[in-house]
């Protein structure tokens, strides 16, 4: 069976079988990917991948699965399937006929959007790997019917029974669009290479959630007709939002999705030993610390940060969440030590984002997604953003100044999510808290006016400051593309691992907290937070237990912290 | 599936309108329906509710038809009705509008056109839908269950549904047509169109006889007057919140009204809506494309607005039987306690306290005079003992409640402002925190934080429960009835055991004295509960969940069902116990004087343990305070009294030996200057004092010249 040239009408017929075909990766993979070539190398009904994150998500649509067509010349009829097409395909001189006794089908319809912060190394190496080769493909990309056999204009009376003409006159998609294609978008960060597409998808629905990342097989729809924009009634926004022209945003009928823990191209399915990661953690701890000044503890705190996720919530408690405050930046001449930094964890990690907490920012961008009910759909905001999706905030660039209202929640809306990572949602007459995991870290000269789990003090070394140009050169050297692979693929797998821990140690760790709890100021959120500590050290090492080696180091390294704190106290 | 006989159908309608009765309590026979029908044949009703329910009585089958094929029950209904009303017309109907002589003129214009002899009804040329000007809506059955907006689905189309939601949209109401009339331009004759779409398509060609015999062309006009309009508007309504599963995006419905059913609800209404659910036809282009897919709508037969109060507690069903039973074992109370914010470990006198905040006391009004029954609490604590998250779990759990932090708010915003619109300039009270949270709890967070003005304000809030207002022209007196929950830090950041309690807590004892409960909680090191904590931490974070307590904590729903339940009981205080809560009072107040105690021991107490003493009763769903809750009242007053004075004891220098033995024989001795060294040396034992301890006791006070001991060491005088 040849998946890949499969219609639509095929594919619900054998329904099972070519699912079952899908279960196999190797098939899987090579669906075309969407996110890695261009729009216009596809052709309509063609099966496609695509990984994107559930930005929004509309209301349900209601279709039929099966109905019949009769030609009203030659009285022919013929049986048709409506799952995973967006229409009737369908002559003028003929008429749709529901089929008896079928009620309409529900689907859904989700908007996805191509990963928030992705980094551009991903993408390339998505392009290289996916990217089809070009072909004059813009002739074979033909229309379903010519535009001139849908001109035919007549009238008919709206008919009250179950038959339904579909020879009415149609206006080919001309109509300019009233908003503009980045209102349509509608990204959180914006992303010149990014897609959107409207999902339908039929099955499942309830394992898709709000800003989690799938990736979906379907089929693609490129009518250009289901852009047109022929609603003259009240709801224009609205009907250019949920209809928006599809050489933007097409439709994929998905016929399968899988939902990703990550997002790494690199990630194969060998495991990297104990021993390799111990190898890759000692380089890119050398790599860290030549970028922190010469500060080993900072250092260390920012490989857990990197490899940080939230792995068990509560209520209001989400354990596990490691967002960083890094202050006493250096000031440098000629070099903007933050955005320098960034340019290391971009090409690190698989997704970034980097904020500059400039004053005009802060007051006019918006941080949580707002509800728009004049065109019904989720505006999105800086903070829509999917899982362990870095967040570097860069403090350094506040100036004083007044915040305005707007900078006043903003700044709200920051400290809530480092705190809680749940974000709340606008929808005006309500609140909805909607989770997220994004590992926040700031930069900033002394300590961060936003909450953070951990904060660290850099303590630069003279000499790294006056050589810091030449630093950053060697860097980029010493991240050779084997290394910097390695590195990349290390800090995704050790997210990953899986970790628990033994009665044993535990039983060594509750004595030694009431040993603390004797000896001075420790609160049992401090327990809570040198055991998430304690577990980043484990893993970061390749680990998968807890051993008493890894929690003394984790006391260890949040003695060093702290004294650094009481110190930087007591000097003034 | 046979088809269902309509015109059977027609008859039971039309004896359940004329004969549908209910009888009031004087016996006489109220003709539901008839009586509209003689409003509806006068004009003086416009809209007619069927009532499912009293269509159930009359035929129970015949109901659940309608709620099924609901519009076509509506044309019945209608068709029936127009029928029946000429012979309801009791004096002659004065036209209302225009239309309604643009009716009658047709109508005599027929009539006088006619033959003589032709015996037809005037009225059958003319489209049905123009000759009505009633309106028929059914009202669902009283025992359906509102459907989740998420939960419409294929399946409910063409059947009455009852959903529930917030409109966040509405349309201006703009009319609509539904029957068009025409005038040919040749001939004069009129053409009448129906409309049964949002939109529709101009007839062009006259299609009378004249002009099709004639072949003379006639061109059709619209005419304005004479074609007849609804009212229209569109909404959108959302789930609720609460209906949102976890990590999706709150669904929306659109809402068709017409008629009567327009102009009812604004955005950010919360509503109940009765319609049929249908999908929607598309005309033009669209249906090519669209084909087989269709939109969906609701046509609106009835919205009725819904407090969102009120909802929730309508809302939440009776508790089910295993929830009751849960809820009826024993030591329910310390398993509801527990169930507060289980995330946080311990302090189970603290959330019995606040339990009873949630459940309150009893009001009494004896003369005019009001005493309040609500409960006040202050959490005191160390930073980082989980204030915050109590109250914020607090907050949740409450079905009203306000959340504010002491920093963030004046004494306006928690009171009331006067505003002026600047639309109108008109003057406008706006209630702040605590009249928002009338009959709820208001959280105020950071207390200490406030500034005093800010904070004087809630005084009369916190004794009188009202807010009196006196400004620019204003004067009012609004109801605050809030228990209040306040956390504070102590003045120092941290609990300071080297200063006095009033230097820790800087709060006038004004304010103090109205809160029932004041409660310290302090981070101290203690090796048996850091244990059970670390214990407790570190199983969270092996399995990813909460540890299994003994007790299984209660879901919040259940929890919030329980609390309203609760709240329905008005104990009383027997008789009998009056002497009992007396001299327990007067033992506080004792106790209070003799100690060097620094809370304060007033009449608000005694006023403060028969509130908690009703609260515990209203917690067993009783009616009657037992003796047991006022024990429990008062132990946890005492409790709460403990949790400020140990950190007293414990205060600048370690507890000394001495002092100890030496307030036992002072208590020993009492009145009387001598005691006998036996009973000191007895006691002090018990005290788990060595009699090496007390020896030396009685030596250093000895040569302070407190006391002699007679030379056969046998008894102790007091100098």
């Amino acid at each position: 069976m040849d998946l890949l040239n499969c219609r639509p009408d095929q594919w619900y017929l054998n329904e099972t079988k070519y699912s079952e075909l899908l279960q196999n990766e190797q098939i899987w993979n090579q669906i075309p990917l969407l996110n890695a070539n261009e729009l216009h190398n596809f052709q309509d009904w063609q099966l496609v991948r695509f990984q994107g994150m559930i930005q929004d998500m509309h209301g349900p649509e209601l279709y039929l699965e099966k109905f019949t067509v009769t030609n009203t010349e030659t009285a022919e009829s013929t049986i048709k399937y409506g799952k995973y097409v967006d229409g009737a395909d369908c002559k003028s001189n003929e008429t749709i006929e529901e089929c008896p006794s079928t009620t309409p089908s529900e689907r859904h319809v989700y908007v996805a959007i191509s990963i928030p912060g992705i980094n551009p190394w991903v993408h390339k190496l998505e392009e290289d790997r996916y990217k089809l080769p070009s072909t004059s493909s813009s002739t074979s990309v033909h229309l379903k019917r010519p535009v001139e056999e849908m001109e035919v204009a007549s009238a008919t009376e709206p008919s009250n029974s179950n038959k339904r003409p579909c020879n009415q006159s149609a206006q080919p998609a001309e109509t300019t669009p009233v908003v503009s294609q980045e209102y349509l978008l509608n990204f959180p960060i914006p992303n010149p290479s990014g897609k959107v597409c409207h999902l339908k998808v039929y099955k499942d629905m309830d394992k898709i959630k709000l800003n989690s990342i799938c990736e979906f097989v379907g089929f693609l729809s490129l009518n250009p007709l289901l852009g047109a924009n022929i609603d003259d009634d009240m709801n224009g926004l609205e009907s250019q939002i949920h209809n928006p022209p599809p050489c933007l945003i097409p439709r994929i009928h998905c016929v399968s999705f899988k939902s990703l823990t990550h997002n790494n191209p690199l990630v194969t399915h060998e495991k990297m030993s104990a021993d390799k990661m111990q190898i890759i953690r000692k380089e890119l701890l050398i790599l860290l610390t030549q970028l922190m000044c010469g500060d080993e503890l900072a250092a260390e705190y920012l490989i857990y940060h990197f490899i940080s996720k939230v792995y068990l919530r509560k209520d209001l408690m989400a354990l596990g969440k490691f967002s960083l405050n890094i202050s006493n930046v250096p000031m440098l001449e000629n070099i903007d030590y933050v955005q320098e930094i960034y340019k290391f964890v971009e090409t690190l990690t698989t997704k970034s984002h980097y904020l500059p907490m400039l004053l005009e920012n802060m007051n006019e961008l918006n941080f949580v997604p707002k509800k728009d009910y004049s065109s019904d759909r989720l505006t999105s905001s800086v903070l829509q953003l999917s899982d362990n999706t870095h967040l570097v905030l860069d403090e350094t660039k506040l100036t004083p100044g007044k915040l305005n209202e707007g900078g006043v929640t903003g700044v709200r809306a920051l400290s809530n999510t480092i705190k809680n990572q749940k974000i709340m949602y606008d929808f005006t007459y309500y609140q909805l808290e909607y989770d997220c995991d994004i590992p926040f870290l700031v930069f900033s000269e002394g300590k961060s006016m936003l909450p953070s789990d951990v904060h660290v003090i850099l303590k630069p070394e003279e000499m790294h400051l006056k050589t810091f140009s030449e630093i950053l050169e060697a860097a980029k050297h010493f991240l050779k593309p084997e290394l910097l692979n390695d590195i990349r693929l290390y800090l995704t797998n050790a997210r990953l691992t899986q970790y628990d821990l033994s009665d044993g140690v535990l039983e060594m760790v509750q004595n030694k907290f009431v040993e603390m709890r004797q000896a001075g100021n420790i609160t049992g959120d401090d327990l809570h937070s040198l055991l998430v500590l304690a577990r980043l050290v484990c893993i970061s090492q390749g680990r998968n237990t807890l051993d008493e080696e890894c929690w003394k180091k984790a006391c260890a390294l949040e003695e060093a912290r702290k004294e650094r704190i009481k110190n930087r106290s007591s000097e003034k | 599936m046979n088809r269902r006989d309509y015109d059977k159908d027609k008859e039971t309608i039309r004896t359940f309108l004329l004969e549908f009765c209910i009888q009031d309590d004087s016996g006489q026979k109220n003709f539901k329906y008839s009586n509209q029908l003689t409003k509806l044949a006068h004009r003086e009703q416009i809209a007619l509710y069927i009532e499912l329910d009293d269509l159930y009585e009359h035929d129970d089958d015949l109901a659940k038809a309608v709620i099924n094929n609901t519009r076509r029950y509506t044309t019945l209904f209608s068709d029936v009705v127009f029928e029946l009303l000429p012979t309801f017309v009791e004096r002659e109907v004065v036209a209302k509008d225009a239309l309604d002589v643009y009716i009658e003129h047709r109508l005599m214009m027929e009539q006088r056109l006619r033959q003589p002899n032709e015996q037809r009804d005037a009225r059958n040329k003319f489209p049905p839908e123009l000759l009505r000007r009633y309106e028929i809506y059914f009202k669902d059955l009283s025992t359906t269950k509102t459907v989740p907006i998420r939960e419409v689905k294929a399946e409910h189309i063409g059947k009455l549904v009852t959903v529930r939601g917030i409109v966040t949209r509405s349309t201006e109401v703009k009319p609509m047509m539904t029957v068009a009339t025409y005038t040919c331009d040749q001939c004069g004759a009129e053409t009448y169109q129906p409309v049964h779409g949002l939109s529709f398509m101009p007839v062009l060609m006259c299609p009378s006889e004249d002009c099709r015999v004639n072949k003379s062309g006639g061109r059709l006009y619209l005419q304005t007057r004479g074609s007849k309009f609804v009212k229209f508007q569109e909404l959108k309504i959302q789930e609720h919140s609460d209906q949102v599963p976890v990590g999706h995006i709150p669904r929306t419905l659109t809402i068709f009204c017409r008629g009567e059913v327009t102009r009812l609800a604004l955005p950010g209404h919360h509503v109940a809506v009765t319609g049929v659910f249908l999908p929607l036809l598309k005309t033009g282009f669209k249906q090519i494309m669209g084909g087989l897919l269709s939109e969906t709508y609701v046509e609106a037969h009835r919205i009725a607005l819904v407090n969102k109060t009120e909802e929730d507690e309508s809302s939440s069903k009776p508790l089910t039987p295993e929830e009751l039973s849960v809820l009826t074992e024993d030591d329910f109370y310390t398993k509801l306690a527990v169930s507060l914010a289980p995330e946080i470990y311990g302090h189970l006198d603290v959330k019995k306290a606040l339990l009873l905040l949630l459940v309150g006391g009893v009001d009494r009004r004896p003369d005019g005079m009001k005493i309040r029954g609500n409960i006040n609490i202050c959490l005191m604590g160390d930073p980082g003992v989980a204030k915050s998250q109590l109250l914020g779990y607090i907050d949740r759990l409450a079905p009203r409640s306000q959340y504010t932090t002491g920093r963030g708010s004046s004494g306006v915003g928690l009171t009331a402002s006067v505003m002026k619109d600047p639309m109108t300039g008109e003057m406008m009270l706006e209630g702040g925190a605590l009249v928002l949270a009338d009959q709820g709890v208001c959280c105020i967070d950071e207390f200490d934080k406030m500034a005093d003005a800010d904070r004087t304000a809630i005084h009369e809030v916190m004794e009188q429960q009202t807010i009196s207002i006196a400004k620019a022209g204003i004067m009012t007196c609004l109801n605050a009835r809030v228990s209040i929950l306040a956390a504070a830090n102590p003045a120092y950041g941290r609990y300071n055991p080297k200063r006095t309690i009033e230097q820790n807590i800087q709060l006038p004892a004004a304010l103090l004295s109205r809160f029932d409960l004041l409660w310290l909680i302090q981070d101290k090191a203690d090796r048996d509960n850091d244990l059970k904590l670390a214990k407790h931490i570190t199983y969270v974070h092996q399995h990813c969940k909460q540890p299994p307590t003994q007790i299984k904590s209660l879901d919040m729903g259940v929890m919030r069902k329980y609390i309203a339940l609760c709240k329905l009981k008005e104990p009383v205080i027997p008789e009998d116990l009056t002497e009992y809560i007396v001299n327990a009072y007067v033992e506080l107040r004792n106790v209070a004087r003799n100690s060097r105690d620094m809370t304060f021991t007033s009449a608000r107490n005694l006023l403060g343990i028969l509130r908690l003493s009703t609260a515990l009763a209203r917690l067993r769903l009783s009616n009657v305070v037992e003796k047991d809750d006022v024990n429990e009242a008062i132990r946890l007053m005492e409790m709460s009294k403990d949790s400020l004075n140990q950190t007293f004891e414990k205060g600048a220098r370690p507890p000394n030996v001495n002092d100890q033995i030496f307030a036992i024989i002072r208590d020993l001795a009492g009145e009387s200057k001598t005691v006998k060294l036996s009973d000191v040396m007895n006691k002090c034992a018990s005290k788990g004092h060595t009699p090496l301890e007390v020896d030396s006791c009685i030596e250093e006070y000895e040569e302070l010249n407190v006391w002699q001991v007679n030379l056969t060491r046998t008894k102790i005088t007091f100098i």
